[in-house]
Order: structure tokens, then sequence, then C-alpha cells
């Protein structure tokens, strides 16, 4: 037992003062490789390393030089080379831990997302409930419809100015870019229902049925409802249909599925009726 | 021993031979500092904790590398990760590990005005580095990344806080030390005081290795998502 106490304890095989230096430079030297990787060198963009290895292999080399500078600092610095390797098993044993909890967890998100796939992709198409559905109702989930749009992010609104001007939050966001005109104008309409209420995700205006009513040609028709009777598609009734959604819901489509917070304001909406007006 | 009833009932016969430890003013628990294993249960309990510590920031880590890149406004880390300056606080970490060293090898040597200026010199290289840190997390906030304005902000602020807030209870703990050498209460019978709060300096150190090249080296050129239309 004295024996294993003299093993563990300070002293014996340790690093001197020179030894610790070298190891010092050392791992100074390491960062310091690290950083000339991957670092633009002033005057000439080229990240002349890290480019002639290409990503991958640039990523793979700097987990190699930092795993050298952990094993480095763990097994001097901390001396696990010189201590019991009782120590040194409950460290990796914790540290082995670690890094399956921190793979699983990144692979689990990977795998539910399918890649990279930024988290608001996917067109928001809430799932209902439908009483009518089995013996005891079940839930409906709608398949998500892919957006009109061939952008590959579509629910990024553009950002004029580049992030220093973000657009904060829709309902409180009094001067949106461009500033709306004073007369009610088809273009800042269209721009409303592109770029900012992503619309499209549901209503086209081609005339192909979504996951409600296409728009086109829709302003002034008489659109037969769920309840049997009609109504016409008039100013009121459209700014009804945006604020209030499943108060007059036409037939064929289900209610439920356009959420009333959509947050379009007041001052809007006469824009956007007058886009829908130009879709003939 | 009088004073410290609860370790009577321990019986460790072997720790009377174990020369150096069982003297001087930590006489008491001292004495009883050894496991049936013959290992120190206070370094094995330090072991424990970095041990589950490793989860603790690995669970913080993955936290970061799940919603890497998935912020949908900026900043991004390419607006506004500065390599050079982290590099350089990077550089201070690892010189304060080795002030760490050195102090832990002038208590074993029992050279006080060693242990002194090298305690000190951990203490204020870490009190620098959280220095640049104070100053990052203020540019960041200028800039407009605060922990709620997108997934970047949010995973960013919450791991490199976290390990600001160990290297701060760190410095701490090497002023406390310091303090008590002024009063002579660190020798060789007492480096086991020193060399724990230096395991606990070491892993903080070696949690940075981590944290600087997945956020830095590797994580510091993402960008925000293709703008529509491009």
């Amino acid at each position: 037992m004295a024996t294993t106490h003299d093993n563990e304890h300070s002293g014996g095989g340790h690093p001197t003062f020179m030894q610790y230096a070298v190891i010092a430079i050392l791992l100074f030297a390491i960062t310091i490789v690290e950083f000339i990787i991957i670092m633009d060198f002033p005057g000439e963009r080229a990240k002349v390393i890290s480019e002639a290895l290409g990503q991958p292999s640039t990523t793979i080399l700097l987990f190699l030089l930092s795993g050298i500078k952990f094993a480095i600092v763990i097994l001097f610095y901390m001396h696990l080379k010189f201590d019991n390797k009782l120590f040194f098993w409950m460290f990796v044993a914790g540290m082995a831990l670690a890094v399956m909890v921190g793979l699983s967890l990144i692979g689990l998100f990977t795998a539910i997302r399918g890649g990279d796939v930024r988290a608001a992709d996917a067109p928001y198409v809430p799932c209902y409930f439908d009483h009518e559905r089995g013996e005891h109702g079940e839930n409906v989930c709608p398949t998500p419809v892919p957006l009109p749009t061939s952008t590959p992010h579509p629910v990024v609104p553009a950002i004029p100015g580049g992030y220093s001007d973000p657009p904060t939050d829709r309902s409180t966001d009094e001067t949106p870019t461009p500033g709306p005109p004073p007369e009610p104008d088809p273009e800042y309409g269209q721009y409303l229902v592109e770029e900012v209420y992503f619309c499209g995700t549901c209503h086209s205006t081609d005339g192909s049925a979504l996951a409600g009513p296409s728009w086109q040609g829709l302003y002034g028709t008489e659109e037969a409802l769920d309840d049997g009777s009609t109504v016409t598609v008039n100013d009121d009734y459209i700014k009804e249909s945006i604020q209030d959604p499943n108060v007059k819901v036409v037939s064929g489509f289900t209610a439920g599925l356009m959420p009333p917070t959509l947050g379009v304001k007041d001052d809007e909406i006469p824009h956007i009726i007058e886009y829908i007006k130009t879709l003939k | 021993m009088a004073h410290e009833p609860e370790t009577a009932h321990h019986s460790e016969p072997t720790h009377a031979a174990h020369g150096g430890t069982g003297h001087g003013e930590h006489s008491g628990p001292v004495g009883h500092d050894y496991t049936t294993t013959g290992l120190n249960h206070r370094k094995m309990l330090m072991w424990v904790f970095l041990g589950s510590d490793c989860l603790f920031f690995s669970a913080l880590i993955a936290t970061y590398m799940v919603y890497r890149g998935q912020s949908l406004t900026g900043p991004y880390p390419s607006d506004i990760i500065d390599i050079p300056v982290t590099t350089i606080s990077t550089f201070v970490l690892l010189c304060s590990s080795f002030a760490m060293v050195q102090a832990l090898s002038a208590t074993t040597n029992n050279d006080q005005r060693g242990i002194k200026i090298w305690l000190l010199a951990t203490a204020v290289l870490g009190g620098i580095f959280i220095g640049f840190q104070v100053y990052e997390f203020n540019l960041f906030k200028n800039e407009g990344l605060t922990l709620g304005q997108n997934l970047f902000g949010a995973t960013f602020f919450t791991l490199t806080g976290f390990h600001g807030a160990h290297v701060t209870l760190g410095i701490i703990w090497l002023l406390a030390l310091w303090i008590l050498s002024f009063k002579g209460r660190l020798h060789p019978g007492t480096a086991l005081d020193v060399e724990i709060c230096g395991l606990y300096w070491h892993f903080v150190d070696i949690v940075w290795i981590v944290i600087f090249t997945l956020l830095y080296l590797v994580g510091g050129f993402d960008t925000g998502p293709a703008a529509p239309g491009h």
C-alpha cells in the first residue's frame, strides 16, 4: 500500500522546469501552426494551406493538432502519465462518455433534420385534431406543400444592408424595408406576400390548389363556403379571412390550417388586396 | 485530532507510515486522506469531478454543433469572430497552465518565493484571459449578437460563458491559495492543495483547447444562409 502512495504522489518522474518549458513551447507551436493553417494572410485573400488541403482535411488536421495539445496537457501538466492509472481511467471514462453523449446528440438532431436543413425551412403547416376520423378522432398532419419559389432558403427574408439591419419582430416592425407607400400599392402587397408573410406556402397565384384556395382571378368572384352559403370576394371578406381565417372557410378546404397569428397589420391589408386584384 | 471526531472511526493503519503529509497544520484531515484503493480521496474526488465535468461541457459543445449554421439572422460567426485576438487569449491561458505547474513544483520544493510568484502569475494570466472574454462579449453585444439574437448567440454565449465561469472560479481558488501562502500554509506537506487546484486549472485549459478549435478555428468562418434569389 505504501508503494501505491508513493506512486501517486508528486516527485519521482515528474518533469523538470526545462521539460515543462519545452512542453509549453510545444503547445505554443501547435497553436501557431493551427493559426497559420486557417488564417488569411494580410494582403492576399487566399487561405493558402487550408484551401490546398480542402475543407474536410483541414478540419481533421485541426482536430488532430488539438487532440495532441489535449493529450500533452493531461499527460504532463496533469501528471496522468506519472500518476496512478486509476486516475487516468477515471478521467478517460468520463471523457469517453462525454464524447459519446455529444456525438449521440449531434447524430440524433442530424437524423431528425436529415442533414443540412435550416431549422425553419419547413413550411409551417400545423397538425390539427379531426374528430370525424377513426373511432375517437385522430391527429392529421398535412404534408408540407413545396414552396412555389425555387430559392434554396425561401423563408429567409431579404435583409437590406445585411445583418446590421435585421428584420426584427414582425408585429412591432413599424417601418419595413422598403417603407410602406401611402396609397394601396400592388407591388408593396406582393413584397409583403412573398417576402414577409410567405402566403405562397399555401396560396398559389396560378390557379393550382395548395393547402388554401388559389388567388388567381379570385377577387370579385363568388366562393362557395363549407356551410353551403356563398360569399363575394371583396375587401371586407379578404380582410376578415386574413385576420380571422376560420370564420368563412371555402368549400373543399380545411378549417384551422391558416394561423390567425400571422401578424399582418391593418394598414398592410389594403396593399395585399391590391396585389390580389392584379392576379387575373 | 480530537477536533475531527467524524474521522475518528476511520481505520487506516497505513497512513501513519506515510511521510510528510501527516504533519503540519493540516494534520487532522490529511491523516485520513487515503481510501482503500490507496489513493488520496480528495484527489480522487477531483478526478471524478473532472470526468463528470467533461459531460457537462460535451452537452454544451454538442448543442453548439447541433445548431451550428442554423441561425436565420445575423450576426453570423464570420461576421464577428476575431481569430487573432482569441489566439492571443489562448496563448495567455496556455501560459497560465505553465505557471501553474511551476507553482506546484515550487510547493513540492518548498520554494516559498516561487510559490507566491507562480500562483499570482497563474491567477493574473487567468484574469487577462477573462479580460479578453469580457472584451469579446462586449464587442459582440455591440455588433448585435446577444444571447437571444439567434441560435449562434445562444449556444456561443452559453458555452463560452460557462467556460469563463469555470476560469473565474479557478482564479478565486488560486488567489485563496496565494493568500494562504503568505501565512506559510503551503509547503511540501500541503502540496496536494496546490496540485488539486492545478488539476482543475489544467482541465479548464483543455476545455478551452476544444472550444477554441470548434468555435473559432473550425466554426469561426460559418456564414449565414444563402440570401433568396442568389
